[in-house]
């Protein structure tokens, strides 16, 4: 799956991890699909998909296909979501290659789309400062079609 | 492992560009006016059949006012370039209930903490919050009607375009 596999590559990624920090107190990693669970450590990276569009074969379900992925990052500071964004953005801008995971998807093209800044975000404990940033990525799944 | 190569190829730009640049400026500016009015038509459309529709039971938030307030601005330049810009608009806010106390207090012309513009409202949705999920509906409608508005494009230019140039 495109969405586990560059969940894979990030969280194998010095420069990514050097941001999320290894030792977190939320016991988790900082990269979560979705949404983040409730109170997690700061910064910490939501992935999820927003599009998907079918490359059509007069053969039937094709293996290559097309996915936007948006990874939204945050932080205390805007520079800490701003650095975990410029991490994501070294390691995907230009990705080409297998993703490691166990459809043994291939990364044919993937390059940034889109950046945006998210609105800050009073909570109780302080200001949770966001970006984000979209990618387009076609891919070969190994599993469907032809 | 998968070596295909895929080759994109778009012919016919440079004559395009020379043909509009033949005609009279102001007639190349409202052809190409006209091809972005058909082609974001398609996708404010499709950008309010995505956008969602408060369903709760505070009165102080009209089902489908995000719907409502996502409109289109179309610029064209003398250098017969263009843009449309489509999307929830930037000076309205979401109206107050008559009943409420901050309603009754307003003062003309002061502004009232606690109100909240259809553009941010949009752009909690489309990115989420720290407690509620993402409902990207601006980015799903680009991705659903890129295509369509590119053929739209397309279409309407030919249709305009002086032939024999």
């Amino acid at each position: 799956m495109i969405g586990n596999g560059l969940y894979l590559v990030l969280s194998a990624d010095p420069g990514v991890t050097a941001q999320l920090g290894t030792s977190r107190a939320d016991g988790t990693n900082g990269i979560f699909p979705g949404l983040a669970p409730d109170q997690p450590s700061v910064p910490y990276v939501v992935y999820e998909k927003v599009g998907a569009e079918a490359i059509i074969s007069m053969q039937g379900a094709n293996k290559t296909q097309y996915v936007r992925m948006r990874y939204k990052c945050y932080g205390a500071a805007y520079g800490d979501a701003d650095q975990l964004m410029w991490a994501i953005k070294y390691v995907l801008n230009g990705f080409v290659g297998p993703l490691g995971d166990s459809d043994n998807t291939y990364v044919q093209s993937c390059f940034m789309l889109h950046e945006d800044d998210i609105a800050p975000e009073d909570l109780l404990h302080g200001t949770l400062y966001g970006t984000v940033i979209d990618f387009e990525i076609v891919f070969v799944d190994n599993k469907v079609g032809v | 492992m998968p070596q295909s190569i895929v080759t994109v190829r778009i012919d016919g730009l440079d004559k395009l560009q020379d043909m509009l640049e033949r005609q009279p400026l102001k007639n190349a500016k409202n052809t190409i006016r006209t091809a972005l009015t058909v082609a974001s038509k398609i996708m404010e459309d499709g950008m309010i059949k995505e956008a969602p529709v408060y369903t709760g039971n505070d009165p102080r938030i009209p089902p489908g006012f995000l719907a409502e307030h996502i409109n289109t601005h179309i610029s064209v330049r003398n250098n017969l370039s263009g843009s449309a810009t489509i999307g929830p608009q930037a000076r309205i806010d979401y109206p107050l209930a008559p009943t409420s106390k901050k309603a009754k207090l307003r003062k003309k012309g002061s502004k009232v903490a606690g109100r909240i513009a259809v553009l941010t409202v949009a752009r909690f949705l489309e990115y989420g919050t720290s407690k509620m999920k993402a409902n990207p509906f601006i980015t799903r409608s680009w991705e659903t009607y890129k295509n369509a508005c590119l053929v739209a494009i397309v279409n309407t230019l030919q249709q305009l375009v002086p032939k024999g140039f």
